[in-house]
């Protein structure tokens, strides 16, 4: 799932000074479950900024709505109205929702809430961590199903690199070598043959780097 | 600012040990100040950050959660959740400018009447000597 | 309808009255409850805190009286006393007089203008006679039922012509002094006498009349939050703080009138020391006691503690005098050390530690009734049937039977709940409430784990009132460690007991007993879980679907190195006296003497805690061997000796018949040597000769400590808490003495702690009375509260199942989170964590909080400086 962070009070602040009729929309799915824009923290937000105003004396008027993904434009028929009431929307999906709004709203001002930051898995409640770069080319069957170029610093595909030390990275004694962990896991599966292999160049055209990607199947579509 | 300020508080009480003590006090008639307000919750870790924040938003000047001892929560972890929880939503009142020692967290097994009353005393105190939440000061200047 | 006789009467509102009402009530029994007072609750909200807890005894209790008072199957009588109770068990026709309250219970609203205007003050006996009250009045916050009642003596409308002030005063026209006695026919299946104890000041207490000799429940008045005092520690001759206090034990306990232990006065004496102490550290706190009693669960450790942590001084000595001191209004004590050397020493205030004595209208009615009582005039019962009195159908528990602790009280009352339910099993009276028509039924089957004694008595009691048992047993026999005993501390023979009961349980048909098995896995909820056994001789596993759990896995005895044990045969443990006892007589009466050693491995560093049966197994012993051999010389060395209860008689006894005691302490073990030829020689320091004495016994038995079985894996299963001692953890210490705090699971016998067989016997019996509260329910029922997931907001975060301390999330085969409404316990920390807002508590439509802060903000919302 994608993984999202709330911006920082004072970013928010700043990105809506001016505004009086806001309308702060949550996307109850993955950000949801990350705890960055679901309904509870549309409620949060709302509620400070309502004191942030009050304390200012400027007058505020808040809608706090969710909807259940952002990143559809059916779903987003919704809050038709909510929209054409308020100046502005905070939108707390993330990016790719708070561009479906902007598509969907062509003539309203759409504001990111949150940061959109990996995607990854909650590790334990309040704990989660990146998992997949969505590089186009996955490589999981060559690495044990520990993904390198998601995890490893340098995204190396061919790791260890020197930095290596006990098991973590050089850039910190908290993260983890994601090399370090796929030899061991290779080796539990008695498949440390395949580090032998080499990987060649790899092709990071898929990733984004040849162009923004699209994906077209020509039997689905209409 | 004229006249003497008197501050509204809101306290949180677990339904077990601390409204326990709390009405112990009051069936007492042990004295602690009519500045503050009691809502029994059925444990203290079911006070959520919006909770905290909608009470402040809508004119307490102070919230305290009463929770029970440390290891005596009937759901095993609600008063350590609802510690951490303080801890954050005192960050968010940083962000507002707001005085963190409005809020405050407390666990009270349920025969402390009197420290019940003390603790009332206390948090009464600290807001008093910080005056009204300042959404009531802009309030009055529109 | 419904026949009368299907009902119970219970005679006594305190701690048992309620308790026992309560279990029949929940199991579908409808109960009068029969209390003398003006007000239920008896003696507890009197009391200031409970050890071990320290926590107010009246707040945890306080649910229960609510809920007695509410019960659709229970009706109180209060003001009502029983006259005569006719017919026998099964269909007894009770008369009751119930004197009028004056007060209208439904028109009252404890607003208090009547005893404002009230004229007559007189002394508040709730408090012990220090402070006042009126004629009309309330006899504590918060009393059940919450209704004020006029005390006639008192009162100036009948003891002066005319007075009608309160009657003008109420506005709610709630009092009538027209009201008339009432005399009530009630037609009950069983009897249950709960009616508690008085505590009197024996007539040899002549120094009470000094007005800083105060007793134990005033001292618990005085230092009470909600006392005359407001919890100031104060004395009553000029209200100032003492500076020493001394408590004087066993007054009215262990004297020539009553050769018995009250049990509870050591306990209490050692809170009210320490919570004295820890609320003024320069206070001087000393208790005089011959013995230090505190055979309970966590009881060691709190004596422990009061004298290492606070500092309470504690002397060995029964003080048998006080004087007061002239000028002042101190008092002086002179009492005899161990070696006789006298000492005085002067106190501020001294606290009598009043045992207790059967209440006197209660002898008066066992008596009328034709139940026995013995010499002390409790309630004479049998080990085995310990709530059973010599009348069919009519039962007795708490402090009638014995002196005894809340949690031995509640214990019984449940017993009696149950024993009395078993006699009319057939016909329950009680009107059902409407239930919702959605509903799960609880699965009518118990499942107990252990096989002794405790477990076949909680297997009968189910089985009996028609409820399928399974038994779970690790060996191949029934009977556990009682195999090995052969007679209770009266005398009663254990061994043809246990075979009967064994018999009585493989012949049942409602029970399956599985040998060689064990618990491997199980899950569930009070009302359906579901356990898997194993069985050792096969690799097959058995399913079994039950509504209740028991353990009764009991307990083992440690298997010690000390005092030669295991190198010289003739240094025997307690079980092979038994055998030999049994089996070898002849031996015995050769012996010339015979050395006792008591707290063998208990109340060490290493197990803090009190085996509690040692004491009155060594001397049951000890005094058949004097009547197999009178000539024998029989030494018992001993720590406290704990014959706590009736069984003092037999230390009398033992006393009686010359059997020699000799006190040693931890520092100062007894040495046990061997010769050459096995000839043992025990070296023990005597403290009233002040010297080494030598012992030349032909056998030592060893007094083994009680440790516990192999709970921790128990405890893992099925997820229970275990103590730092390794019995299993009940869900108050107090007051809920056979339950875990997850419902449906209950405990009896030494699994909990260590016991003897009577407070066994009634554990098991209380164990199956709440686990007939479960079974017997039409539906499972569930808390008012639960949460409930809306999932057309549900995103399956998982965050709920994540986050429940009570496991009742359960992800089901869509991905989706669901409820266990049986599991819920209505926390609401899901509700609050919840991402999506998508779960709300039952019953409540909107953010029950948030409501409720909006609405108590509301009027101040617009309020400005």
């Amino acid at each position: 799932m994608i993984v999202g962070q709330q911006k920082d009070f004072d970013e928010i602040k700043k990105m809506i000074s001016g505004y009086s009729r806001l309308l702060v929309l949550g996307c109850q799915t993955c950000v949801a479950i990350s705890f960055a824009g679901g309904m509870r923290e549309v409620e949060i937000l709302a509620s400070m900024i309502r004191m942030d105003r009050k304390m200012a004396g400027q007058d505020v008027e808040i809608v706090e709505e969710a909807i259940l993904r952002q990143c559809d434009f059916e779903f987003l028929d919704s809050v038709k109205d909510l929209v054409a009431d308020c100046d502005v929307v905070l939108s707390l999906a993330c990016g790719v929702g708070v561009q479906a709004m902007a598509e969907r709203y062509p003539d309203k001002v759409i504001l990111p809430g949150i940061n959109t930051t990996f995607m990854g898995l909650t590790e334990e409640m309040g704990i989660w961590s990146e998992r997949c770069a969505g590089c186009g080319d996955c490589v999981l069957d060559r690495t044990g199903g520990l993904c390198p170029i998601a995890r490893c610093s340098k995204g190396l595909l061919n790791g260890p690199c020197g930095g290596s030390v006990n098991g973590k990275c050089e850039i910190s004694p908290d993260v983890d070598c994601v090399w370090q962990l796929i030899i061991d896991r290779l080796k539990a599966l008695n498949q440390l043959e395949k580090l032998e292999e080499i990987f060649p160049i790899k092709d990071w055209s898929v990733s984004g780097h040849g162009g923004t990607r699209k994906i077209i199947r020509e039997d689905l579509t209409a | 600012m004229k006249g003497k300020f008197e501050p509204l508080i809101l306290a949180f009480c677990c339904n077990f040990c601390p409204s326990c003590s709390a009405d112990l006090a009051e069936s007492a008639k042990l004295q602690y100040p009519p500045n503050i307000r009691i809502i029994k919750v059925p444990c203290i870790g079911a006070v959520g950050t919006i909770h905290i924040l909608k009470a402040l938003e809508n004119g307490a000047d102070g919230v305290c959660l009463m929770g029970c001892l440390e290891g005596n929560c009937e759901y095993s972890t609600g008063n350590f959740r609802a510690r951490k929880r303080v801890q954050y939503v005192k960050k968010l009142l940083g962000k507002l400018s707001i005085e963190k020692e409005r809020l405050e967290i407390y666990n009270l097994s349920a025969a402390e009447a009197h420290r019940f009353c003390k603790l009332a005393r206390e948090i009464t105190e600290t807001v008093r000597t910080l005056g009204p939440i300042p959404l009531k000061i802009d309030n009055s200047k529109i | 309808m419904f026949s009368t006789v299907g009902s119970i009467l219970v005679v006594g509102g305190g701690i048992a009255g309620i308790q026992a009402c309560l279990d029949l009530a929940d199991s579908g029994y409808f109960v009068y409850l029969v209390e003398k007072s003006a007000f239920i609750g008896g003696k507890i909200a009197q009391l200031d805190k409970t050890y071990p807890v320290n926590d107010c005894p009246f707040c945890i209790r306080y649910n229960e009286h609510m809920e007695c008072a509410s019960h659709t199957n229970i009706e109180i009588l209060t003001l009502s006393e029983v006259k005569d109770i006719n017919g026998g068990s099964g269909n007894f026709k009770a008369t009751i007089i119930q004197h009028p309250r004056y007060v209208d219970i439904e028109k009252c609203t404890v607003c208090g203008l009547c005893a404002e205007k009230c004229p007559a003050e007189v002394n508040n006996e709730f408090n012990e006679g220090l402070g006042k009250r009126k004629a009309v009045y309330l006899e504590y916050p918060k009393a059940v039922p919450n209704s004020y009642v006029i005390d006639r003596k008192n009162c100036l409308h009948f003891t002066e012509e005319g007075c009608n002030i309160c009657r003008e005063a109420c506005n709610e026209k709630a009092i009538d002094f027209d009201k008339k006695e009432k005399n009530i026919t009630l037609n009950v299946g069983s009897v249950i006498l709960a009616t508690g104890f008085d505590s009197v000041i024996p007539s040899y207490c002549e120094y009470i009349k000094f007005p800083n000799v105060i007793t134990s429940i005033e001292c618990e008045r005085i230092h009470s939050l909600n006392g005359p005092c407001g919890g100031h520690l104060i004395r009553p001759s000029d209200r100032k703080e003492p500076k020493n206090i001394a408590w004087l034990q066993c007054i009215g306990s262990r004297d020539m009138k009553h050769n018995y232990c009250s049990t509870v006065c050591c306990m209490y004496a050692v809170k009210q020391a320490s919570l004295a102490k820890q609320s003024n550290r320069m206070l001087n706190t000393t208790i005089f006691f011959m013995d230090m009693r505190v055979c309970g669960k966590d009881y060691e450790r709190y004596y422990n503690r009061a004298k290492d942590e606070d500092d309470v001084r504690f002397v060995r000595s029964r003080v048998h005098n006080v004087f007061p001191v002239d000028g002042t209004d101190d008092l002086l004590i002179r009492y005899a050390d161990e070696q006789g050397k006298i000492f005085e020493e002067i106190y501020d205030m001294v606290v009598l530690s009043l045992g207790l004595e059967p209440s006197q209208d209660a002898v008066k009615l066992a008596r009328d009734l034709g139940i026995s009582l013995d010499k002390n005039n409790f309630v004479e019962t049998s080990s085995f049937a310990p709530v059973n009195t010599s009348v069919p159908g009519i039962y007795a528990c708490g402090a009638f039977n014995a002196p005894k602790d809340i949690p031995e009280s509640i214990t019984e009352a449940s017993a009696a709940a149950c024993a009395s339910s078993l006699n009319i099993a057939v016909s329950k009276a009680a009107s059902h409430e409407p239930l919702e028509e959605t509903g799960q039924k609880p699965v009518s089957t118990g499942l107990i784990v252990g096989g002794g004694v405790t477990g076949m008595v909680s297997c009968l009691c189910l089985a009996d009132q028609g409820y399928k048992a399974y038994l779970i047993e690790k060996t191949d026999k029934l009977g556990g460690h009682a195999l090995k005993l052969r007679k209770t501390f009266n005398g009663e023979d254990v061994t043809s007991y246990v075979n009967e009961l064994i018999d009585k349980v493989e012949n049942h048909p409602l029970i399956d007993v599985c040998f060689n098995s064990e618990v491997k896995y199980t899950d569930g909820y009070a009302g359906n879980f579901s356990t898997r056994i194993a069985i050792s001789s096969s690799t097959e596993t058995k399913n079994i679907k039950h509504g209740v759990t028991i353990m009764s896995t009991g307990a083992d005895f440690l298997r010690t190195n000390e005092y030669l044990y295991g190198k010289n045969p003739n240094v025997l443990s307690w079980f092979q006296l038994d055998k030999m006892l049994s089996e070898e007589p002849n031996i015995i009466k050769k012996a010339n003497a015979w050395v006792f050693i008591l707290c063998v491995g208990s109340r060490e560093p290493e197990r803090p805690y009190c085996s509690k049966i040692c004491c009155s197994s060594a001397l049951r012993n000890a005094l058949e061997l004097k009547k197999l051999n009178p000539d024998m010389e029989i030494y018992v060395l001993y720590r406290d000796m704990r014959t706590y209860g009736l069984i003092e008689y037999l230390y009398t006894e033992a006393r009686d018949k010359g059997i020699v005691f000799i006190r040693y302490k931890l520092d100062g073990k007894p040495e046990v040597d061997e010769d050459q030829n096995g000839r043992l020689k025990v070296r023990i320091l005597d403290n009233f000769l002040g010297e080494h004495i030598i012992i030349q016994p032909d056998f030592i038995t060893l007094q083994t400590a009680i440790v516990p079985g192999n709970n921790e894996n128990l405890a893992k299963l099925f997820k229970l808490p275990v103590n730092q001692d390794g019995f299993f953890s009940e869900a108050h210490k107090k007051f809920k003495p056979v339950e875990f705090s997850a419902k449906g699971i209950y405990f009896a016998g030494l699994v909990h702690y260590p016991k003897p067989i009577d407070e066994t016997i009634s554990q098991a019996q209380a164990a199956a009375a709440k686990a007939v509260t479960v079974l017997s329910k039409e539906y499972i029922t569930t808390s008012n509260e639960v949460a409930s997931i809306n999932l057309e907001l549900c995103v399956a975060c998982l965050t709920c199942a994540r986050i429940c301390p009570s496991d009742a999330v359960i992800i089901n085969g869509m991905g989706k989170p669901y409820v266990e409404p049986a599991k819920c316990r209505g926390c609401g920390i899901c509700v609050v964590e919840c991402p999506t807002k998508a779960i709300i508590l039952e019953h409540f439509k909107n953010d029950p909080i948030l409501t409720e802060c909006e609405a108590l903000l509301e009027p101040f919302t617009d309020y400005v400086q």
